[in-house]
């Protein structure tokens, strides 16, 4: 029996140094990106998705195969993948290979950083999200050769305050700003003049999404009362459900979340109970996904994680990438929102209005509150 | 009147896995093996139910299917620790970490996505809920008119494992193996043979608990289940005092604080808006601590729980 093991244990082991050599067929040519995700990882339907978009689809023209490894995408997939708001943006695939590590942990966001460094010898490491931040902080200052670029944030040190480094590029977003569209939208959709929001975390971006939403409802629709909760969870759809159905029973009819998979869970009871109930999507277009609830899905609240990361890894081929902090919004087309059911639900002269206040933010009329607590005293625009 | 229905409908929905799993746990513990693995167990089970429906597109054979890998993994556990006496956290850890991986994996080569299942039949869609209409609108009893089966189910589970442990001859000696288990062979009782059944039971109602998150309240596997429930099952169990009644009182109440919570957040008004959000997120757990201590006072398990058992000589 024990010598059975060992042989065992032998064969194994060889197997495993043979399988290590296949490995290193690697084309030196390409360039190469580095990419972690947060613990959401592949398959959010969110924005590691999204980044996963701007990296795999757009930058390298491939396609993940399940269980690893790629293959190339067609032409007419790859047209197809970009949608419309984002046709002029000038995406078209570059010469990079993509590696990208997952997260199932938070302590695997420096191992993995560590890995794309030292291992792969990557040009650009992306940490996608917030929770990324000190990770990406700390890697950047012991890895000054290497080009970092963070989403959601700005890096910070191990005690949590923001740094500024060379060689890393934030990208921000302003949430607060699709958050008003839709709010605005929720605001004419609701008929019950209640309406509700399910938060993740209380994060930088997620709050950002909150303040522009409690903003525009209270634009378009003073009287609308908005239930508004935290579930401290971005992977708990059965939290997600109870939340949502807790401001249903309360006489919400609109309910819009930014909860990651929690979120999925404010879906299926919308999906449940059917009209009049509308659920609004968060950072990809979620009306657009079958797996959710399309019929019910009245808009979502866009933010293009996929055309920032597209930028940055960009920036690096052409060799502009600098340092320091971008903020994408609705003037450049960073954050919108998708047409859904809208037309379905509103006016057009309602329609015209939402427009409006969109031209008006663009050009500075309207300042949209990043902070919750600032939207009670937050004068709104009268007329648009 | 119709908020209170509702609430207290949503509570026993959102109540049903983690009520499951701690009866799950509670048959197995009174046999005497400790089961770490409810989390695990919930998570196989989840996801073969799904897959299960998703291959027939019918809920049952995913019910079927998930209480089938219940019933092996079930076994798993009790081949190593009372068939081995092998050292039961150890074993429960184990089933635990390897959900966490398989179970993704299954996820990308069976349905070639990751993250999320595609939504499948489940019995909480409309035709498949258990629709009793004309008591929907009397206080309390309405909120009773239309759950799903899964929760009707994990309500009479209480009663029928109260039942098995406390006026059976099976249940007598299911708990005398966890009490005691030489005096028990003593008096002729086969110890191997109750512990497979206690452990391979518990497992079921662990799976169970599974699919009453993926099959019952949701209609999709998500690669997160069951998010850390079969581990405030195992915390049910305990405050719950290794009694199935214990074990339902304390998954209600953990529940109703879970819903409360969300309605209190939700109509915080005036000065109660001013407090802060960790505090009703923190609420349900405040409410089991300070009923641990005010209520239940000491929670003590069978004797010979976690002792493996070995034939002497």
């Amino acid at each position: 029996m024990k010598k059975l093991l060992v042989l065992l244990l032998v064969v194994g082991l060889s197997v495993s140094v043979f399988a290590g050599c296949t490995k290193k067929q690697v084309t030196v040519t390409k360039i190469k990106i580095g990419l972690v995700t947060d613990v959401g990882g592949r398959g959010d339907r969110s924005f590691n998705d999204s980044a996963l978009r701007g990296l795999e689809t757009w930058a390298a023209k491939v396609k993940y195969v399940q269980g690893g490894g790629y293959e190339a995408l067609s032409d007419s997939d790859f047209t197809a993948s970009i949608p419309d708001d984002l046709k002029d943006k000038g995406i078209a695939a570059l010469n990079v290979e993509p590696v990208v590590l997952e997260s199932k942990v938070q302590e695997d966001y420096i191992p993995n950083i560590q890995n794309l460094v030292e291992q792969q010898k990557c040009d650009l490491v992306i940490g996608v999200g917030f929770m990324l931040a000190s990770a990406i902080g700390e890697s950047a200052v012991k890895y000054p050769d290497t080009k970092f670029m963070l989403i959601d944030s700005t890096p910070a040190d191990a005690s949590g305050n923001s740094v500024d480094l060379a060689n890393v590029s934030s990208y921000l977003f302003k949430e607060n700003e699709c958050g008003y569209l839709v709010g605005a939208i929720a605001g004419y959709a609701t008929e019950t003049n209640k309406v509700g929001y399910v938060g993740g975390m209380e994060i930088p971006p997620v709050l950002r999404y909150e303040a522009g939403y409690k903003a525009g409802v209270k634009t378009t629709n003073s009287k609308a009362q908005i239930f508004g909760q935290y579930a401290n969870k971005f992977d708990d759809p059965a939290l997600g459900k109870i939340a949502t159905d807790a401001q249903i029973t309360l006489g919400a009819d609109v309910i819009f979340h930014a909860a990651g998979a929690t979120g999925n869970g404010m879906f299926q009871a919308i999906c449940e109970k059917g009209a009049p109930y509308w659920g609004i999507g968060v950072d990809v277009d979620m009306g657009l996904d079958p797996k959710l609830c399309p019929d019910r899905t009245v808009t979502s609240a866009l933010k293009h994680v996929d055309l920032a990361t597209f930028d940055a890894i960009k920036s690096v081929v052409d060799g502009t990438f600098k340092g320091g902090v971008t903020t994408l919004s609705l003037k450049d087309g960073g954050v919108g929102y998708a047409p859904d059911h809208v037309k379905d639900v509103l006016s057009a002269d309602q329609i015209s209005k939402i427009e409006n206040l969109k031209k008006m933010i663009i050009d500075g009329t309207i300042t949209v509150p990043e902070d919750p607590k600032a939207v009670d005293t937050w004068a709104t625009p009268t007329t648009f | 009147m119709n908020i209170l229905n509702q609430s207290l409908a949503q509570m026993l929905d959102f109540a049903a896995p983690i009520l499951f799993a701690a009866l799950g746990g509670v048959i197995t513990e009174n046999g005497g093996v400790v089961n770490i693995a409810l989390d695990g167990i919930m998570r196989f089970a989840a996801f073969f139910g799904v897959w299960g429906a998703s291959v027939s597109k019918s809920p049952w054979v995913g019910l079927l299917w998930g209480i089938g890998i219940g019933i092996l993994v079930g076994a798993f556990h009790a081949y190593i620790t009372v068939k081995w006496a092998g050292n039961q956290i150890v074993s429960g850890v184990a089933i635990n970490v390897v959900a966490v991986g398989i179970i993704t994996y299954f996820l990308e080569l069976i349905f070639k996505t990751t993250g999320y299942s595609p939504t499948v039949p489940y019995f909480g869609s409309a035709v498949n809920r258990i629709s009793i209409p004309f008591i929907s609108n009397i206080p309390i009893l309405g909120a009773f008119s239309n759950l799903t089966i899964f929760v009707w189910l994990s309500l009479f589970l209480v009663f029928g494992l109260n039942f098995l442990l406390y006026r059976t001859v099976l249940g007598l000696r299911i708990r005398s193996v966890g009490e005691n288990p030489i005096a028990a062979e003593t008096l002729g009782i086969n110890v191997f043979k109750v512990k497979w059944f206690s452990t391979i039971a518990g497992a079921v109602l662990a799976a169970l608990g599974g699919m009453a998150l993926s099959i019952g309240s949701l209609s999709s596997f998500t690669n997160s289940m069951p998010a850390g429930k079969g581990f405030i099952a195992l915390a049910a169990m305990i405050f719950g005092r290794w009694t199935p009644f214990g074990a339902m009182w304390a998954s209600f109440l953990f529940a109703s604080a879970q819903v409360l919570q969300f309605i209190l957040q939700a109509t915080a008004k005036g000065i109660a808006s001013k407090i802060p959000v960790g505090f009703y997120l923190s609420l349900p757990y405040f409410l089991t601590i300070g009923a641990l201590i005010g209520v239940v006072g000491k929670a003590v398990g069978p004797a010979a729980d976690g002792v493996p058992y070995k034939k002497e000589g």
